[in-house]
């Protein structure tokens, strides 16, 4: 009696994980083709060699990694994206201020200022870029008419290339703003406010309240958007591309991140196998940091 | 929020890492979109070629003058149905290369000198020699060293669509207030020189230079190099002249220009390229390609500007480019595409491109157009300047070439490195690039 039930109870749940298989499919089916096999080409394409309009491709074992390595342009590469992702996670301390200010029970257009904050995040990239360059002109530009105020003569913000990849690290600061606010806010109203209210009561300060509530029950929340901005740090290219305007710009030699990298050496020099090599790199660069980054949570993030 | 939950998120985010892997591999799948286009059985005669092509241009500036030429061209062969694709100059390459390569190219599309040795050299480009047999093309309407720079190996690829040499424009009224008198006809080096500095003693407004160009072989370096007496490169040779003493001089004379600060460097050239200072009274002198005059034709100032042939030194000369009709090998509706590529190299078409574009046609006797855009600023010099001009220098790496000079050059214009050392550096690397085929 027992033992056939059980039998019967193993025969359902086989057809029923069989059908979730089933269901599974039309998704599982693009990740496979969209994503997996994708990169399972490119790391095939980083032993090759490749011709010009991949007619010869020719296999170079893994000459290309040697030269990734001895790649004169590499290490600026990665200090630029180093840079890059340094300056937009000064955006998470700063996010979170205005993430408390904004949750302040009793603040009045709470919601408008949201939305204020948010809008930069579902604007174009392209239309973005157009606004900030105009704004960072050297000659002509916003900034530098508004610093002339001060007597201060800038410089050419986006074609010098000492200060180019912080100035494009401003923007992505003011880009992903509203998202890191949306994803703390939710995190802070999460938070019980009997807690609170115990603090005060035994006397806690504002300061103390911070400290020994807010952030411990938050670091889930910031945990996950410093890892989101580490990870769109390192993957910098778009904004970098549309606001420096590529190659023409002559500070653009000097600011190539590594994804700018990867685009100049598959699609304007056409070596896709060294840019192959490249990707792969990125890739296996990005898994480590973040595989780090959640070995060193254990000891900062707090899980009720 | 649990661990678990967190690296579902992730999870999503590990996505996004993938992407720029994504990228790459996404065009490496062959084959091509079958089955989409029709395909006329046999040649028959004109008005019966019936199907769908696809002609690419970069830019928006001819736009007008294309899709006129596309409504002349319908009235020919009501069955032909011609689509445009206009991609913006800085992804064009990128684009087509990435079609060459998934077997998507457009039918017919627009050539530079830069791109077609290795497009012709691959196969990627049909030989015209067909229609220049029967007679539907004759190659002697167009000036000599424009066939000659769309054939590789003996064998032409293009059906040439303008051509454009280098002048100098300036500012009547800029000169007059500093007090210079203006450039004559057969003037050198020297004078120029002389007219520069004398500018920058006489312009009093700090935000107005002397001189600007854009620093690019085509409008600056090439033809200081030339004049110089100095060689570039080409497809049959291996050793580039940018280390020679000609060609380092050629450079110095534009290094030389933004250090005494008679020029804008190249920084803020990027902000503000050549063209627009100009047309807005920012630069007093301007060597100009005769293509890129848009900004001066619709400049509130045009009745100031003037235009002058190059200075000499050890010689007169200038780089002469221009752009070129060609039609892609694997062209699915070949017999469409020809006729196309017939057409727009025919007078008929050229002289439309002349009124509606500010370009030099290609075709003889068409360049009046040109002249009269703009009557009183002496155009007939770019047209001119046919006669001294010498092709702009190609090579099967030439993209790639661009693309080293674009990375070297700066340093040396703006002073922050030596010439002579920059020089040797690119010759360097120019020169690896042409032994590789």
């Amino acid at each position: 009696m027992e033992v056939s039930r059980a039998r019967h109870k193993r025969r359902a749940i086989g057809i029923e994980s069989l059908w979730g298989w089933i269901f599974l499919l039309p998704t599982m089916g693009g990740v496979l083709v969209f994503y997996i096999w994708p990169v399972l080409r490119t790391f095939y394409y980083s032993f090759t060699k490749w011709g010009a309009f991949g007619r010869s491709v020719e296999w170079t074992g893994l000459s290309n990694y040697e030269r990734l390595l001895s790649d004169p342009d590499m290490p600026r590469a990665l200090f630029n994206s180093l840079l890059y992702t340094f300056v937009i996670l000064l955006g998470v301390p700063l996010a979170l201020v205005f993430a408390s200010l904004i949750n302040r029970p009793g603040l009045r257009f709470a919601t408008v200022y949201r939305v204020a904050f948010f809008m930069p995040y579902v604007a174009m990239p392209a239309a973005i870029a157009m606004v900030w360059r105009m704004i960072f002109a050297g000659d002509y530009g916003v900034l530098n008419w508004v610093l002339g105020f001060f007597g201060i003569r800038g410089p050419s913000w986006l074609t010098d290339s000492r200060t180019a990849i912080v100035a494009v690290g401003v923007v992505g600061v003011w880009a992903s703003f509203g998202f890191i606010m949306i994803v703390l806010s939710a995190g802070l109203k999460s938070i019980p406010p009997e807690l609170y209210e115990a603090a005060s009561l035994d006397g806690a300060s504002n300061w103390r309240q911070f400290r020994s509530i807010t952030l411990p029950l938050l670091s889930p929340s910031i945990f996950f958007v410093v890892i989101m901005q580490v990870i769109s740090g390192l993957q910098l290219f778009d904004l970098l591309f549309t606001i420096m305007g590529g190659n023409s710009n002559p500070a653009m030699a000097k600011s190539q991140s590594l994804v700018y990298l990867f685009y100049n050496s598959s699609f304007i020099a056409n070596d896709k196998g060294y840019g192959s090599a490249i990707a792969m790199a990125i890739l296996l660069f990005v898994g480590l940091v973040t595989i780090v980054q959640f070995i060193l949570q254990r000891k900062w993030v707090y899980y009720d | 929020m649990q661990e678990r939950t967190l690296w579902r998120k992730l999870l999503a985010g590990g996505a996004v890492a993938a992407l720029s892997v994504i990228t790459l591999a996404g065009c490496s799948s062959g084959g091509g979109n079958e089955g989409d286009r029709d395909v006329p059985d046999s040649a028959e005669s004109p008005g019966d070629i019936s199907g769908e092509i696809f002609y690419a241009m970069w830019g928006e500036a001819q736009r007008a003058g294309v899709e006129k030429n596309i409504e002349k061209f319908t009235q020919i062969h009501p069955d032909i149905k011609v689509t445009v694709n206009a991609t913006p100059f800085g992804q064009y390459w990128t684009k087509l290369q990435t079609q060459a390569e998934s077997g998507t190219m457009p039918d017919v599309f627009w050539m530079n000198g830069v791109n077609l040795t290795m497009y012709a050299t691959e196969g990627m480009l049909e030989p015209i020699n067909t229609l220049v047999d029967s007679g539907r093309i004759d190659t002697s309407k167009y000036p000599e060293a424009m066939n000659e720079l769309y054939t590789v190996s003996g064998v032409q690829y293009g059906v040439p669509k303008d051509y454009g040499t280098v002048a100098v424009f300036y500012n009547a009224q800029i000169f007059d207030d500093a007090r210079v008198s203006h450039p004559e006809p057969g003037w050198t080096w020297e004078d120029f020189d002389r007219i520069a500095k004398e500018l920058g003693e006489g312009i009093t407004d700090p935000s107005i230079y002397p001189v600007t160009a854009d620093l690019s072989g085509q409008t600056s370096y090439y033809n200081t190099i030339l004049q110089a007496g100095g060689t570039l490169f080409g497809p049959d040779s291996d050793v580039s002249g940018f280390d020679a003493p000609e060609g380092i001089k050629g450079l110095e004379f534009w290094a030389d220009l933004v250090t005494a600060g008679l020029a804008p460097t190249p920084s803020e050239l990027s902000d503000t390229n050549s063209e627009t200072r100009f047309a807005s009274g920012k630069a007093a002198m301007f060597w100009a390609g005769s293509h890129s005059i848009d900004r001066a034709v619709e400049s509130d100032l045009k009745e100031q500007f003037r235009v002058v042939e190059l200075p000499r030194d050890k010689e007169q000369a200038t780089i002469i480019h221009g752009l070129a009709n060609v039609v892609a090998a694997e062209s699915r509706n070949m017999e469409a595409a020809q006729a196309f590529q017939e057409f727009l190299g025919s007078e008929e078409a050229q002289r439309t491109e002349g009124q509606m574009n500010n370009v030099i046609p290609a075709y003889e006797g068409t360049q009046d157009e040109y002249v009269k855009i703009m009557p009183e600023w002496g155009l007939q010099v770019f047209v001119d300047a046919a006669q001294y001009a010498r092709p702009y220098p190609i090579a099967y790496s030439g993209q790639a070439i661009d693309a080293v000079e674009t990375k070297l050059l700066p340093a040396a214009f703006d002073g922050s490195k030596p010439v002579r050392e920059v020089a040797e550096e690119l010759a360097a690397q120019v020169n690896t690039l042409l032994a590789r085929k």
